[in-house]
């Protein structure tokens, strides 16, 4: 677990209302094939958008653009988690999401008003947390929001709560987002966005059928969607490579979207 | 339980709006319901663009609470005692603040923005930490030496600002060891700083500054401890009241002790034989002290572009030592021991007054700095040395003015400087021995009473520097002239007393020097910088004269040449981790013009000095060095590592004869000889965020090559030195524990002829805090020293307790037991050129101190 540092303020610090970036550390478990993996990601708050994305993947474009400043996370941390969530304040959610090179973009339908509020209380440092239940795409969630700091955020499309989203997790946990604080940093709209005219417009059911496609044969499907030049990566695989990078991509996919993959 | 639908039919609407203290209609608005006495939320809305919201509610619920928070809004709440008939205005009032009442802080240790590296101060501080010097050592790539001066990558800093201002200049140290750590809220390095604003980002700098940022905009800081112990009766009192703001700084420090802690870090206007040991002084040191420092930094002028700095310092001290030393000197083939029980009380009193006046901002710099200081050190001694008795009382009083003064002035866009300094100094030092000795030289081989030496010393240094700098595109180009003079009066006269009769010694004890070095110099110099690569090219052309008049032996001598000392600097930012740098200098100058009397000068009651030379010395240096800066912000890891090299030729050779009775006689004679010295020194040092411990190696190895005459014999001397230290220090916060551990290994060699001693070191320190309850922590701290040297070891284990109970939040309770153990004595080797020495230290009994710490 990482351990960064809590400051928990009385008051006083002035704080731009215009942009909020606030850090959650999202904990993928797979019992069955013991795997375990944790990423930091940025939830992005302006007037006009909210933005989820991976902090190691925005710390990869700073090292691409020469800008060496950190977003408060080790350059080396692996990027697993490849979408963006953009999401528009009337409540749209839109991913765009790198499958083994594929493209592609979705619009989901975040049930805002399907929260279940419940009674359950619990105290986090000087934090009064309230707990909330949801059903999305047939996997029920919990929440923990705070209701002390009004802002109705929370990771991936999960929001619309009284509070910020400070914990949210499914039911055996497998999938686990802890809020870790707020972030003083500026993000620039390059890192923040992914070019969408690039992404292919995918439905639910498309994505899914992509994943799986992908999943049969993850290094044959990287090279036939990439963009970028596989040359040298065909040049230096070989067949017993090739066979431990695909457990790899096998083991290591995830996604809210296609919890059972 | 209760899973509330917000869409029921059965429920009741409850309609309303969200405005602002001006009407407008506020968007996402949290409204909450909830029981009149409870937390729970039983249903909400958000308020849309237009401020509106709607709220599903059943009437069962009522009465209850709605409550409305917005960000950067005041909440309000109102209670509902029925579903309402027309719609709910609700009005926020917007915060003077605009965070609601939590507010969480995610920060990395460490960030780099541009030439600024911010090292966030809680990633650093664990429960022991009390001052900012506790976590800046901490801090990869910034280390504090034992005086308390910063380096940053193996470099010292040029400015220690607080909140951006220099309240202090280079006694910095004062504040850093004060400035409670909670007040702190990072610690930025700024790289390559230039501290004249006019010239930022024109002239390079290589050195870096250290600005603290403090949690607040005006802070009322400071920390203190108020002590008594026993045995004897001790006191042990600090204050340091502090005021930062962002305009005007104030630090005042009273310090009061026995318990064996000096303030020599402070204030040193001597260099004292109670500066050094290896083990902690106040293991050893008796003593009493009162010290008072006052220091003020105002803006003055319309647009407060001036300010003004005060700093002022008194220091009233005294301390004793006693020592048992054994010596034995190595002299063609025999040895000569000598074996001095010593008992010495040193009286250091001294005053100091700075004051700055300065004017830096982007258009204009001027600064003038001038400084008074005046002090006593009157060091009493008692020796028993082989079996002889001997008294020795040695008094230095010296007064010292000194005013420096800076301009730079814009000349469209060009610059010219002037720099002015002028320093007036003046010292008094009698000795006086008794029973008198050197009685061969002084009186015929016959025995007599005492000697009295007196010495009187007046010196004036001016130093007046013009420059011109002009920048083209990538480079700059400046033109210095500088002259320099060094005028020193030096007499010195000496009487004995014998059968109650004072006779005053011939011109072989006396000595009247006018000794004065003139210096001109041309520097014009030449730098580049550009994408990664600063070069730096200065090629000085020099002329050196000096004069002796000497009144006594009615003669002058004197001297010049003219040399070309040119100096040149390379580094390379290959990538953002890695920096390389390379830096070269030849220098061809006169040496100290101190080494000219010709009358003999007493020095201690066994060491004379006899110069008797008709010229000074002329040499000849060369440096080189090279260094390697790694920097990984994201994983805090920091390294350096430097290779030095630096030869020496020069026409004067140090001579010294050492008696059957082990007195030392020091000369100087004309021989060409060199000095060669190589060192590699490298630092790395990582914090472990996930692991709250921070972890660094330093490695340092030396070796000198140089001669030295010794009863008349020339040897060749081969000094080796190899030093490694670890330090770690870790916060395991889940069993409440600090552990601090650091250990660190020297070896030394002294080889001549086939003579080779050798002496090895080791000193392990440890801490041990354990939290027990929330406010109550013991402590351990242990040293352990050994010491080895030919076939003699040593070894000694101190150990330290500590509790402490936490009475309020800025309030400690404080007990302390020092010296568990009960140790007495301390026993040490060294290793010099021609003689090896143990030292035997006494040391205080085992002490408690109980009292508060505190801070305001």
């Amino acid at each position: 677990m990482k351990s960064f540092l809590f400051v928990l303020f009385a008051s006083f610090t002035t704080i731009c209302l215009a942009q909020k970036h606030y850090v959650y550390t999202h904990t993928i478990t797979k019992d069955s094939i013991n795997f375990t993996h944790q990423e930091d990601m940025l939830l992005h708050i302006d007037e006009n958008m909210t933005t989820f994305r991976s902090l190691a993947g925005i710390q990869r474009i700073r090292k691409y653009m020469g800008n060496t400043s950190s977003v408060y996370t080790n350059s080396d941390a692996e990027v697993l988690s490849n979408y963006t969530v953009k999401r528009t304040l009337s409540g749209e959610n839109l991913i765009l999401d790198r499958v083994l090179g594929a493209k592609m973009k979705l619009y989901i339908d975040f049930p805002k008003s399907n929260w279940n509020l419940s009674s359950e209380t619990r105290t986090e440092g000087e934090q009064i947390l309230h707990k909330a239940t949801i059903c999305f795409l047939n996997r029920d969630w919990v929440a923990w929001y705070n209701p002390k700091i009004p802002i109705q955020e929370g990771p991936h499309v999960f929001s619309g709560l009284p509070g910020l989203i400070v914990e949210l997790y499914n039911a055996d946990k497998s999938s686990h987002f802890k809020l870790q604080g707020q972030i003083k940093d500026e993000f620039s709209a390059i890192e923040l966005e992914k070019n969408e005219k690039t992404y292919k417009e995918v439905t639910i059911q498309e994505f899914k059928e992509t994943v799986d496609k992908a999943m049969v044969n993850p290094y044959q499907f990287y090279i036939t969607n990439s963009t970028v030049d596989t040359s040298v990566l065909e040049r230096i695989m070989k067949p017993e490579r090739i066979e431990k990078y695909n457990e790899k991509k096998r083991k290591e996919f995830h996604s809210i979207l296609y919890p059972n993959k | 339980m209760l899973a509330w639908c917000c869409v029921s039919y059965s429920q009741s609407n409850i309609k309303g709006v969200v405005t602002d203290s001006l009407q407008q209609p506020l968007q996402s608005a949290s409204v909450l319901v909830k029981p009149l006495n409870a937390e729970q939320i039983l249903a909400y809305a958000i308020s849309d663009k237009n401020g509106q919201f709607i709220l599903n509610i059943s009437p069962e619920l009522l009465p209850a609470l709605i409550e409305v928070n917005s960000l950067g809004y005041s909440s309000v709440s109102l209670t509902l005692l029925k579903i309402p008939d027309s719609k709910l205005t609700i009005q926020l009032n917007e915060k003077a603040n605009q965070l609601d009442d939590v507010m969480i802080e995610y920060e990395m240790p460490i960030r780099r923005k541009k030439d600024t590296i911010e090292y966030a101060a809680g990633a650093f501080t664990d429960k022991t930490d009390v001052v900012l010097a506790d976590i800046m050592k901490k801090m990869p790539g910034i280390e504090i030496d034992s005086e308390g001066k910063i380096y940053y990558e193996g470099t010292e800093i040029n400015k220690y600002y607080i909140e951006n201002l220099d309240l202090l200049g280079s006694g910095y140290n004062l504040a850093n060891e004060n400035l409670p750590v909670a007040d702190v809220d990072k610690v930025q390095v700024l790289e390559n700083h230039q501290p004249i604003k006019l010239l930022d980002s024109i002239v390079y700098s290589d050195q870096a500054a250290i600005n603290v940022k403090l949690k607040k905009n005006i802070s009322v800081t400071g920390a203190g401890e108020a002590h008594l112990g026993a045995t004897p009766f001790l006191w042990q009192g600090k204050a340091t009241p502090m005021v930062f703001s962002k305009q005007q700084q104030a630090l005042l420090s009273l310090q009061s002790n026995n318990t064996g802690l000096d303030v020599n870090r402070y204030a040193h206007l001597f260099a004292s034989d109670f500066s050094t040991s290896a083990i902690r002084k106040n293991r050893w040191n008796e003593n009493k002290m009162l010290f008072v420092a006052p220091n003020v930094l105002l803006p003055l002028g319309k647009e407060n572009n001036l300010q003004l700095r005060v700093n002022g310092n008194a220091k009233w001290q005294e301390e004793n030592k006693a020592t048992n030393n054994q010596t034995t000197f190595f002299v063609q083939d025999a040895e000569i021991l000598l074996s001095e029980i010593n008992k010495q009380t040193e009286q250091n009193n001294s005053s100091s007054l700075k004051l700055e006046l300065e004017n830096n901002t982007s258009n204009t710099y001027f600064k003038n700095f001038t400084q008074l200081s005046t002090g006593i050190l009157d060091a009493n001694s008692y020796f028993i040395a082989n079996n002889n008795q001997v008294n020795e009382e040695d008094i230095n009083e010296q007064t010292k003015i000194a005013n420096t003064f800076n301009i730079v002035l814009p000349v469209k866009k060009n610059f010219v400087s002037f720099h002015s300094r002028l320093s007036w100094k003046e010292n008094d030092q009698p000795l006086i021995v008794q029973p008198g000795v050197f009685s061969e030289l002084v009186n015929n081989g016959a025995e007599y009473e005492k000697i009295q030496q007196q010495i009187h010393v007046k010196e004036k240094i001016t130093d007046h520097t013009a420059s011109y700098s002009f920048p083209e595109k990538n480079w700059l180009f400046t033109t210095e002239l500088s002259m320099n003079t060094n005028s020193r009066q030096f007499e010195s006269m000496s009487k004995i007393l014998e059968n109650n009769m004072e006779e005053t010694l011939g011109y072989t004890f006396r000595n009247n020097q006018i000794q004065t070095s003139t210096n001109y110099s041309m520097l014009p110099g030449a730098e580049y910088k550009n994408n990664g690569y600063v070069l730096r090219f200065k090629p000085h052309l020099s002329y050196y004269n000096y004069n002796i008049k000497d009144r006594i032996l009615n003669k002058e001598i004197t001297d010049s040449k003219l040399s070309f000392e040119p100096e040149i600097t390379v580094s390379k930012q290959l990538n953002s981790d890695l920096k390389i740098s390379g830096t070269g200098n030849l220098q061809n100058r006169f040496g100290s013009l101190h080494n000219t009397t010709q009358g003999y000068i007493l020095s201690g009651y066994r060491t004379i000095s006899n110069f008797d030379n008709t010229r000074v010395e002329s040499y000849k240096t060369s440096n080189y060095s090279f260094s390697v800066f790694y920097q990984e912000i994201f994983s805090s890891l920091f390294a350096n590592a430097t290779i030095r090299y630096s030869n020496k030729t020069s026409d004067l050779l140090s001579k010294t004869s050492i008696n059957e009775n082990a007195s030392l006689v020091n000369e100087y004679v004309s021989v060409e000889n060199v000095y060669d010295n190589f060192r590699i020194s490298a630092e790395i040092k990582k914090l472990f965020s996930d692991l709250n411990t921070t972890v660094s190696f330093s490695p340092q190895w030396s070796v000198s090559e140089f001669p030295q005459i010794i009863n008349n014999e020339l040897l060749q001397f081969t000094s080796q030195s190899s030093t490694y230290e670890v330090d770690f220090s870790t916060n395991l916060s889940k069993y409440n524990l600090v552990i601090d551990l650091n250990q660190k290994w020297r070896n030394g060699t002294m080889m001549f002829q086939t003579n080779k001693s050798e002496l090895k070191e080791s000193k392990t320190t440890f801490e041990v805090d354990s939290f027990i309850k929330e406010k109550l922590s013991v402590g351990i701290k242990g040293e352990y020293y050994q010491n080895q040297i030919s076939s003699s070891s040593n070894s000694i284990l101190f150990l330290d307790g500590e509790a402490s109970y936490l009475l309020a939040k800025r309030k400690k309770l404080f007990f302390r037991f020092q010296n568990l153990t009960n140790n007495r004595v301390y026993t040490s080797f060294n290793l010099y050129q021609n003689y090896s020495a143990s030292q035997s230290l006494n040391l205080r009994p085992s002490q408690f101190l109980i009292g508060m710490n505190f801070s305001f």
